[in-house]
């Protein structure tokens, strides 16, 4: 079982990867959490340690942006290490780059491609 | 002036013709007309009754004129009836009113539409006699769009036409609107001529008021041609005509043209007559045209008697009049008569309206349709020349004044030096000239001086706005793309539910294929609502694009304000990725929707938050320990008004410049990031409101700006 926080402002994100990965759920095969802000993300990986993590988040959010949270996450070290994938609308190299320095694992442009994202999540697990 | 009342003529004596069947005998018989239709009407299969369509396209002749709509009623699918039977030449007659009717309504294109029809028609099954009041009637629809080229080559194939019918009405007809184009375009002599040909034929056919016309019309003709006795002698005699045939719509019309004639010869008395009993006529027969015509000739000779203030109280009931009927001649004529008293009371500036009316309908009705946007635009510029030469007419005024007061001090002055010398009175004499000179190239400098700030401040407006949208672009961008991304995604997911429900469904799995089913109206749900979402970003964005139109609207200052603080974070976002600040908003529910123009606002808002984000960023980029940058927007109702407050915990604004910040061009951003225009039209913008716009400020704490609008 795979299990995926979603980071993104966005509320029907939920709906949206709930019904996209309908059947990877229905099968079992990944679970999906979700948190509304780069805060909320935090929260949840703190309450949940050592569970093994794949983490998708959005860049462009308010408060916590979502690069201030990828550099929290990779420089609390958590034990197992989770990956993570950043999404945001501005596929441009700046973003690209801080992502990367900061040690994302993954970067994804919106509008998401949800079928190659499915086989990015079956490859990285 | 009677220009209308020809038209009006040529209208009816054209349309008479233009009618296979002689209506005009008829022409105040419409009950008996009506009791003919209804006894018609009791045969059997009446309505392919020949003589039942003649009597309801006489009827529909004789509403044209007056009720256009009644005519179209009516003649509905009489045409196609006409064509069922191959009744054509009452097919030809139908098509023929019902463009007379679309004449009437004001509706050209649709008349000339009706008007080719017939024609076409009348020339397939040669139906001569229709053939001349058809093209008298093409004519007169070219007339009207002020086309008077191709107007006037339709009347001369209207009169060629009539001649070989012998149709002495409509040949009649056609000199006197040739006429009238003459006289439109300033050919007098040509006019004249024309006007004539109208007398000559009238005179053959015993046509009284034909001939009334043309003698009045002639002396219209002698009037603009400086010769007011030969006006008068024709004038004269179309008075005693219509004396004698008691046709009192002509008499009153005649009276006010010997009004205008005495008023040119400068019998003022006379003419204040005349216009006074054309007033009393007028007014009994209602003939509102010739009430307003009378009541603007009085204006004119009060005018020149020096009676100001009752010439503007009848200028301006003639004005109303005008106005009341939409006669565009009338309307210019008043105008510039109102424009002109009011100049002469010394009131130029309540004089330059009427004077910018006045030359929009002069120039309107030089060319109707086809030039109206160039005839405004010269309109404007001729009244931004008067306004000019209006405004230095005053500075001259005060000029004088003040040179007055220079000049007295001076000769006080110039007294004391002559009691103690001579000599220095002449040194001081050309000092003073010397210094005239000085002052006046001193006051041509400031002028231009003046003029080239003003010229300067247009733009720096007009880049302030530009800057405000380059703001919002930005932002629009990526507040769509989320929306449009919902949408896509739902649907195409919405796609693939319904297939898997399809299986479902083969298996029989009735319950599973319901979820799905669920599930696919939520996500049809969820892209009305992100299609909607989009639907008010673009609308938002066209709202501000487009300039203001100044208009109040109840406004929901919440949505309004939640709207541009998006719209300005995401702006700023755009252009600069590190940016990021924690959004508060307190919104007041009970705050209902507010009477604002929403544009204007809303740049307020928009500017106030730029602002804002501008200094949190500031103070973020110079490094204060544990500085989390926050913008919140709150809003509010008291009692009798609405407040607005965008509140930063930036540096705070310092007290020296604290009351600098509202005027315009003053910034603290660097050269060329701002105009220094925003604080300044927002400040403009709030008091237009009736409101205010303040600041609180603490150094190192932030600075609120609130927006107070009454209600």
């Amino acid at each position: 079982m795979k299990k995926i926080l979603v980071v993104d402002d966005e509320t029907d994100m939920q709906a949206l990867f709930e019904q996209r990965f309908r059947k990877e759920i229905k099968d079992g095969e990944m679970q999906f959490v979700f948190a509304f802000s780069g805060e909320d993300a935090l929260s949840y990986l703190n309450s949940h340690e050592h569970e093994a993590v794949l983490i998708l988040s959005d860049i462009n959010m308010p408060g916590m942006s979502g690069l201030d949270l990828l550099e929290r996450i990779k420089t609390k070290g958590y034990k197992p290490p989770p990956v993570v994938m950043m999404i945001t609308a501005y596929g441009d190299s700046e973003n690209f780059n801080t992502a990367k320095a900061l040690g994302a694992d993954d970067f994804l442009t919106k509008p998401l491609d949800f079928t190659t994202l499915k086989d990015k999540l079956k490859l990285i697990y | 002036m009677n220009r209308y009342l020809r038209i009006f003529f040529c209208n009816l004596l054209l349309a008479v013709t233009c009618c296979s069947v002689n209506c005009q005998a008829q022409f105040n018989n419409t009950n008996r007309l009506k009791i003919k239709l209804d006894s018609l009407r009791l045969q059997q299969g009446y309505q392919t009754d020949t003589a039942y369509i003649n009597t309801i396209n006489k009827i529909a002749f004789l509403y044209a004129d007056r009720y256009p709509d009644s005519a179209f009623y009516i003649l509905d699918g009489i045409p196609e009836q006409c064509n069922a039977i191959g009744f054509s030449t009452g097919e030809t007659d139908s098509y023929n009113i019902l463009g007379n009717a679309w004449q009437t309504k004001g509706n050209f294109e649709k008349a000339l539409e009706y008007y080719d029809l017939a024609y076409a028609l009348a020339q397939k099954i040669d139906y001569k006699t229709a053939l001349p009041g058809l093209l008298g009637n093409i004519g007169l629809v070219y007339l009207n769009q002020g086309n008077y080229a191709v107007a006037l080559q339709k009347f001369y194939a209207s009169l060629a036409a009539a001649e070989k019918v012998n149709d002495n009405r409509v040949i009649r007809s056609s000199f006197n609107n040739i006429g009238t184009i003459h006289f439109y375009q300033g050919k007098m002599d040509e006019a004249e001529i024309a006007y004539k040909k109208t007398l000559e034929i009238s005179r053959s056919v015993l046509d009284t008021t034909g001939m009334i016309t043309a003698y009045n019309n002639l002396g219209e003709v002698n009037l603009e041609q400086n010769a007011p006795s030969k006006a008068l002698s024709n004038l004269s005699i179309a008075y005693q005509l219509a004396s004698i045939k008691n046709v009192p719509d002509m008499l009153v019309a005649v009276t006010n043209t010997l009004g205008d004639a005495y008023t040119r010869l400068d019998s003022l008395q006379k003419a204040a007559g005349y216009f006074e009993t054309a007033l009393t006529l007028s007014s009994r027969l209602g003939n509102a045209r010739a009430t307003c015509k009378a009541l603007l000739g009085l204006a004119k000779v009060q005018n020149k008697q020096g009676l100001l203030n009752i010439a503007l109280a009848n200028a301006q009931q003639a004005l109303a009049k005008a106005q009341e009927m939409g006669q565009a001649q009338l309307l210019r004529d008043a105008n510039e008569v109102v424009a002109d008293i009011l100049e002469k009371m010394g009131q130029g500036s309540a004089a330059l309206p009427y004077y910018k009316q006045y030359k929009i309908y002069a120039d309107s009705l030089v060319s109707i349709e086809s030039e109206r946007a160039a005839a405004n635009y010269k309109a404007g510029y001729e009244f931004s020349k008067k306004e000019l030469e209006f405004q230095r007419k005053t500075l001259q005024q005060r000029w004088l004044i003040f040179s007055a007061l220079a000049a007295l001090f001076t000769l006080v002055i110039i007294v004391l030096i002559i009691s103690k010398s001579r000599k220095r009175l002449s040194i001081t004499y050309k000092d003073l000239q010397h210094k005239n000179l000085i002052i006046e190239g001193q006051k041509k400098k400031a002028e231009e001086t003046l003029s080239q700030l003003k010229a300067a401040q247009t733009q720096l407006i007009q880049s302030e706005k530009m800057a405000s949208l380059g703001e919002l672009t930005a932002g629009i961008a990526h507040e769509i793309q989320n929306p449009l991304n919902f949408v896509n995604n739902f649907s195409e997911v919405s796609t693939e539910l319904l297939d898997e429900m399809k299986l479902e469904l083969d298996k029989g799995n009735t319950d599973d294929a319901k979820e799905i089913a669920n599930d696919v109206i939520q996500n049809l749900e969820k892209i009305t609502i992100h299609g909607k979402r989009a639907d008010a970003i673009v609308k938002g964005m066209l709202q501000h694009s487009r300039s203001s139109t100044g208009q109040m609207e109840p406004t929901d200052i919440n949505k309004l304000s939640d709207e541009f603080l998006r719209l300005a974070y995401q702006g700023l976002r755009a252009k600069d990725k590190s940016f990021n600040a924690t959004l508060k908003t307190d919104f007041d529910v009970s705050l209902g929707k507010v009477n604002v123009v929403p544009q204007d606002i809303g740049r307020v808002i928009l500017n106030l938050l730029t602002n804002a984000f501008y200094v949190v960023d500031e103070k973020k980029k110079s490094g204060v320990e544990g500085y989390e940058p926050t913008v919140s927007v709150s809003t509010k109702k008291l009692a009798d008004k609405v407040l607005i407050s965008v509140k930063d915990n930036g540096n705070g604004i310092p007290q020296k410049v604290l009351d600098k910040i509202f005027q315009p061009f003053f910034t603290t951003k660097p050269t060329g990031q701002g105009t220094g225009l925003g604080l300044s039209l927002s400040y403009d913008i709030v008091k237009a409101h009736g409101g205010e716009l303040k600041v609180a400020t603490i150094e190192n704490q932030g600075t609120t700006f609130t927006i107070t609008i009454p209600v």
